[in-house]
């Protein structure tokens, strides 16, 4: 609170006068909460990395904890020997088309069923609704995919993951809060409703759909499911399969017959397999997060983002 | 239907204005052409799926092909509703979510809320990059550090008996599953689901809080007839889609939890057709069970949506 | 002289056609035309399966046949395994578990093999050498090839063994226990002496340990084949032994002997009570827990977790199962959808060949593999190269052949494997130590070998499954209660009772009928 006049003194004349001891209580209040929860969040994480770095042997015997123990690379080094790169391009690739599509064709979805206007609104709202509940099931969505031809093609991971239901309804509700007014005064110059959507609704509900952006890129980047169904090429692999099965590979090989039993130096365990997995994983998101919260961090206090 | 329409559309056969409301809303029509594609084809055409609830399935005879179940295709469903068991783990599964729902459901508001009130710009993105990022770790991870924070030796129970208290067997507990399980829910979850309502908060109009203040309203009363009306439809229609998940429950995390001590209580749908799926991959009782699902949630969504057309205007459909 | 010269023409031509034809169609190739066989398993994530194997090339070359591997994660090739079944959707040739087995076979989704017996030698000769491989059909006919284990002489036999920290045994002046009775006195004994440390620990939650514990004590967790008892199926949870087994745990526990956290420890917990020295004993795979040594070492060079004999139980029985030295559960099924079931039936039962398990185990001979007085031995210069990247050399020197278990091996002689793992070994003294104690292990008295499950017909399947869970669930909501002690030991017998009203009974009749009907009885 006492900051923000200074920064935007234009846009705040009357913040000082909202002041006096009841605010700078809460507000001390409130920040130190959320530097608690900072704290509780970051720590695990922390020793995540730390675990990651460190000598497998010595994560087993518990004395990772505050810094890596006899530092090494040799977990990153398991993970990244082989195809790596291939199913990194490939997951990039998958989660920006997958994206793309997610966003065109749920906002083109989302935009007929906020127009109160519309003759067969509520026929579509039903068709949208009844899929939130009822789904054919893993074997006859396979044979879906099989008959369509799109078994072992990068249209498997696409097309039927096309719209989620959930974040079209989200994305619905964005539009649904934009001033009728708008966009009848856009009717009246002319407009079609393809042109008042590009031009109108999708550039003022911006804030919506960048996290949608970021929910609908976060589950194709982290989806395996539907790649481990359809796709049977190695070189078409997504980068999770390849992880999924590091991460595991511990608990399938609870009790292998053979294991080792040689005492093998325990460089990489599969405890530090896993956190250096999920590092991996969660890195690329870690980066293109900022891009895309500065579009809604920017809240009520410092100034609404308009069109 | 509405007046806007009825003005529209002017007297005339059922066909003529049939033909006019489409030539009307042509655009309308057309730009739903791509979506109306996609869910035909890829959620109404596998729905056939269904069918297996009552059939006694043969892969070699297909879906459609394979013999309907005995008990006039009614086995399974039968199965499904004379097991006692089932109907223990169903009332495990909706007390758990409603129990998760709320505590898990109001954190994330809260969380934005406060967020909003910081104004600090580089603190702010530090709360929010910081706590959305356990949203990203495994079942498999986070059970792991529950097990190492409540064991007998863990952190918690250290704290504990150094104040003098008795070792509380938290992990093998039936009373202390649903706190366990509920608060790393909060904790993996509310920063991620405040993005939502963060995203919402954004997006209302400054000039509303300029006139409040003019008008003399503190920031309380600011929250309270701007902001959180402002994000309301928001809320509403998160809390109406999370009642639509009310019968599933992530299989793994509950999974890795349940022990003998805390069955009773922590099993739930997902675990137990897992259960049974091991030991026998029964296809048609697994769709059974989802089915039933399906109307549960349908339930609850009908019932939370009617709520809301009322008490907020705000609603589904 | 023309005649002759015409003559030797065509001898000429003979001989210069000779070595043609010959390269052409060499007598061990399969079919004329180069064919491709699509196989599906799973992949170990310490194994990735590659294209371009030199074991790939070498069955190519051989048999004229192109494998075509197709290995999604292990970790998800349930899901994926049954989703192309039930779409009848299948490879060629397929990896599935007994129960996918016994579940489609009936169902025509998987060749009858027993009705190709004449095509299939090889396999037949092994299937009928092992009278317990009998339990594996359905109705009295193969549908499937169990992976199977070809001799070698350093053939490793593991299971889930008492591990004890025998340097405390020495440090104490106590006798390696013969009894469990000992066993607690000696963890009794030490505790005395170290009161920090914790007694016998496990892994992965209640039903596991019982897996392990059960049998050795003197009952078992679930369905088990008692040979102590006239030799029929038992539940065992529902017998009266398990009481020996619930007021030993529960002894233990109640001095502090069982670790306080038994019912929920995970892998990881496990790991580390072993390595950093806090645990006395755990009743585990002995080659899981052996690794753990390493990282004793490092907290003081004396500590030494060792298999020790199995003891003695209350009802003086000395016994514990070895893992099976077969993978029963790893069977290899012909889709009947199919379009060259004779290739995949001929490819199979090479598979099962000398030829076949050499080549799916070492590679190719002269190349990575010599034959010396008939034992395959993998060449020294690969064992050097692949050793000098020591982390995973033994999964590393099988990624790059193409061998092994993790690979396409329905015979599999894990040689290539042992030998690699002694090489790391080190000096011949350590080597030789390692060959005494895997000697020593094999010839353990009391170990036992597993009991195949018996064949069910398909309204006993259903049946049983049902009751299992039911009963299970009933059981394994109480066992905790009787280890710590919250129920007193006595009233276990209403929860036999429950069990044996919940199905328990009806269980074991299901089985013991079975049984006796797979041996002909």
């Amino acid at each position: 609170m006492t900051a923000l006049p200074q920064k935007r003194p234009s846009s705040r004349p009357t913040a000082i006068r909202e002041g006096g001891i009841a605010r700078t209580l809460f507000q001390a209040v409130n920040y130190s909460v959320l530097f608690l929860l900072m704290l509780v969040t970051l720590y695990p994480l922390y020793l995540t990395v730390i675990t990651s770095l460190s000598n497998g042997m010595d994560v087993m015997r518990g004395v990772v904890r505050w810094r890596p123990v006899n530092a090494t690379l040799a977990t990153y080094k398991q993970i990244f020997k082989g195809d790596i790169m291939i199913y990194m391009r490939n997951s990039v690739f998958y989660t920006v088309a997958g994206t793309l599509v997610n966003m065109v064709m749920s906002c083109l979805c989302a935009y007929p069923l906020t127009r109160r206007t519309f003759c067969a609104r509520k026929l579509f709202t039903a068709m949208v609704t009844v899929t939130l509940f009822f789904s054919g099931g893993m074997v006859p969505m396979y044979l879906t995919v099989k008959q369509f031809g799109m078994m072992d093609t990068i249209w498997a991971l696409i097309l039927p993951a096309a719209i989620s239901t959930y974040n079209m309804i989200i994305i619905r509700t964005a539009f649904a809060s934009i001033p009728e007014s708008l966009i009848e005064s856009a009717q009246l110059d002319g407009a079609n409703d393809l042109k008042i959507l590009f031009s109108i609704v999708i550039p003022l509900s911006k804030a919506t759909l960048s996290t949608m952006v970021l929910f609908y890129a976060v589950s194709h980047w982290n989806s395996y499911f539907d790649a481990m169904m359809y796709i049977r090429t190695k070189s078409l692999y997504p980068l999770q399969i390849h992880l999924r099965n590091l991460l595991v590979a511990g608990v399938a090989n609870e009790d292998l017959v053979q294991a080792t039993g040689t005492g093998e130096a325990f460089a990489v365990t599969e405890r530090t397999m896993r956190s250096a997995t999920i590092v991996v994983s969660t890195l690329p998101i870690l980066i293109v997060y900022p891009f895309v919260q500065r579009y809604f961090v920017t809240g009520v206090m410092i100034g609404s983002v308009k069109g | 239907m509405s007046t806007v329409k009825k003005a529209a559309v002017k007297r005339g056969s059922l066909g003529e204005r049939i033909v006019r409301a489409i030539r009307r809303d042509k655009w309308l029509f057309l730009i739903m052409l791509l979506p109306t594609a996609y869910y035909l084809l890829f959620c109404y055409y596998p729905m056939y799926g269904v069918v297996l609830a009552f059939k006694n399935f043969k892969p070699k005879l297909g879906i459609i092909g394979s013999p309907w179940a005995s008990q006039n295709g009614m086995k399974y469903i039968n199965m499904i509703i004379r097991d006692q068991y089932f109907w223990r783990v169903f009332f495990n599964t909706i007390i758990l979510n409603l129990l998760n729902l709320a505590i898990t459901f109001p954190a994330p508001i809260i969380l934005a809320l406060l967020l909003n009130e910081v104004g600090s710009k580089w603190y702010k993105k530090s709360v929010q990059t910081i706590t959305y990022l356990p949203h990203f770790l495994s079942a498999v991870v986070i059970v792991g550090m529950l097990n190492d924070l409540f064991n007998s030796t863990g952190l918690v129970n250290t704290l504990i008996t150094s104040m003098g208290g008795d070792k509380i067997p938290f992990l093998t507990s039936a009373k202390w599953f649903r706190p366990l399980y509920i608060g790393s829910n909060l904790w993996q979850g509310v920063g991620w689901d405040s993005i939502i309502f963060l995203a919402a908060l954004s997006s209302l109009d400054m000039e509303l809080y300029e006139a409040a203040r003019i008008d003399g309203a503190g920031r309380w009363k600011q929250t309270l007839h701007i902001t959180l009306p402002g994000i309301l439809p928001t809320i509403v229609i998160m809390l109406i889609l999370a009642m639509g998940r009310i019968m599933s429950v992530s299989f793994q995390k509950i999974w890795l939890m349940m022990n003998g001590g805390n069955q009773q209580v922590a099993d739930v749908i997902s675990t137990y057709v897992y259960q049974r799926g091991i030991i026998n991959s029964d296809f048609s009782y697994a769709t059974g069970v989802n089915l039933f699902q399906s109307l549960v949630s349908l339930f609850f969504v009908l019932i939370t949506n009617a709520i809301s057309k009322r008490a907020t205007e705000t609603s589904l459909w | 002289m023309k005649k002759a010269l015409s003559m030797l023409l065509v001898l000429c031509m003979l001989l210069a056609a000779l070595p043609t034809a010959l390269a052409e169609n060499p007598s061990t190739w399969l079919c004329d035309t180069l064919t491709e066989i699509t196989i599906m398993r799973g992949e170990n994530a310490m194994q990735p399966i590659k294209t371009d194997t030199l074991k790939l090339q070498t069955i190519e070359e051989l048999l004229n046949v192109k494998l075509v591997v197709e290995a999604p994660p292990a970790a998800s090739y349930n899901d994926q395994k049954s989703t192309r079944i039930a779409s009848d959707d299948m490879p060629d040739i397929m990896l599935v578990s007994t129960s996918d087995v016994r579940t489609y076979a009936r169902d025509d989704m998987f060749v009858n093999l027993s009705e190709h017996r004449d095509e299939l030698p090889h396999l037949f000769a092994l299937l009928d050498a092992n009278e317990s491989l009998g339990m594996l059909t359905v109705d009295g006919d193969f549908y499937s090839a169990p992976t199977l284990q070809r001799d070698n002489p350093d053939l490793r036999r593991s299971g889930s063994l008492l591990n004890f920290r025998t340097d405390l045994l020495a440090k104490y002046g106590l006798e390696v226990p013969a009894t469990f009775e000992d066993l607690y006195q000696a963890m009794k004994t030490i505790k005395e002496n170290e009161p920090d440390m914790v007694g016998l620990t496990c892994r992965s939650g209640t039903r596991k340990f019982m897996d392990r514990v059960a049998y050795p004590l003197g009952a078992g967790s679930a369905m088990y084949y008692d040979a102590d008892q006239g030799g029929k199926w038992v539940y065992g949870p529902a017998s009266e032994n398990f009481k020996l087994v619930l007021e030993y745990l529960n002894k233990l526990y109640s001095e502090g002997l069982l670790d306080a956290d038994y019912a929920t420890n995970s892998k990881d917990q496990w790991a580390e009570k072993l390595s950093n020295g806090t645990a006395m004993a755990t009743i585990d795979n002995d080659g899981v827990v052996r690794n753990y040594n390493a990282a004793l070492a490092a907290v003081d060079p004396s500590f030494k977790l060792e298999v020790i004999p199995v003891p003695v139980n209350a009802l003086g029985e000395q016994r514990i199962e070895f893992y099976d030295k077969n993978w029963t559960d790893q069977n290899w099924v012909i889709a009947t959808s199919s379009d060259k079931i004779d290739l995949c039936l001929k490819f199979l039962d090479w598979c099962y060949s000398d030829e076949g398990a050499l080549t799916n185990g070492y590679g190719k001979e002269g190349v990575s593999y010599d034959l010396v007085d008939g034992n395959p031995i993998v060449k020294p210069e690969l064992l050097e190269q692949y050793a000098a990247n020591a982390a995973n050399a033994s999964y590393d020197i099988q990624t790059a052949l193409g061998v092994g278990l993790n690979d396409v091996s329905p015979y599999v002689d894990a040689g290539c494997q042992y030998q690699m793992e002694i090489y790391l070994m080190g000096d011949e003294e350590a080597q030789a130590a390692y060959r005494e104690m895997v000697a020593g292990i094999a010839t353990m008295p009391g170990t036992r070998e597993p009991v195949i499950t018996p064949p069910l017909t398909e309204e006993q399947t259903e049946r049983y499954n049902e009751l299992l869970l039911a009963v299970e669930n009933l059981v394994y909501q109480e066992v905790d209660k009787y280890i710590t002690g919250e129920e007193p030991l006595e009233n276990y017998d209403k929860v036999i009772e429950a069990a044996k009203a919940a199905g328990a009974t009806e269980m074991e009749e299901i089985y013991n009928a079975a049984w006796n009907a797979a041996l002909g009885k």
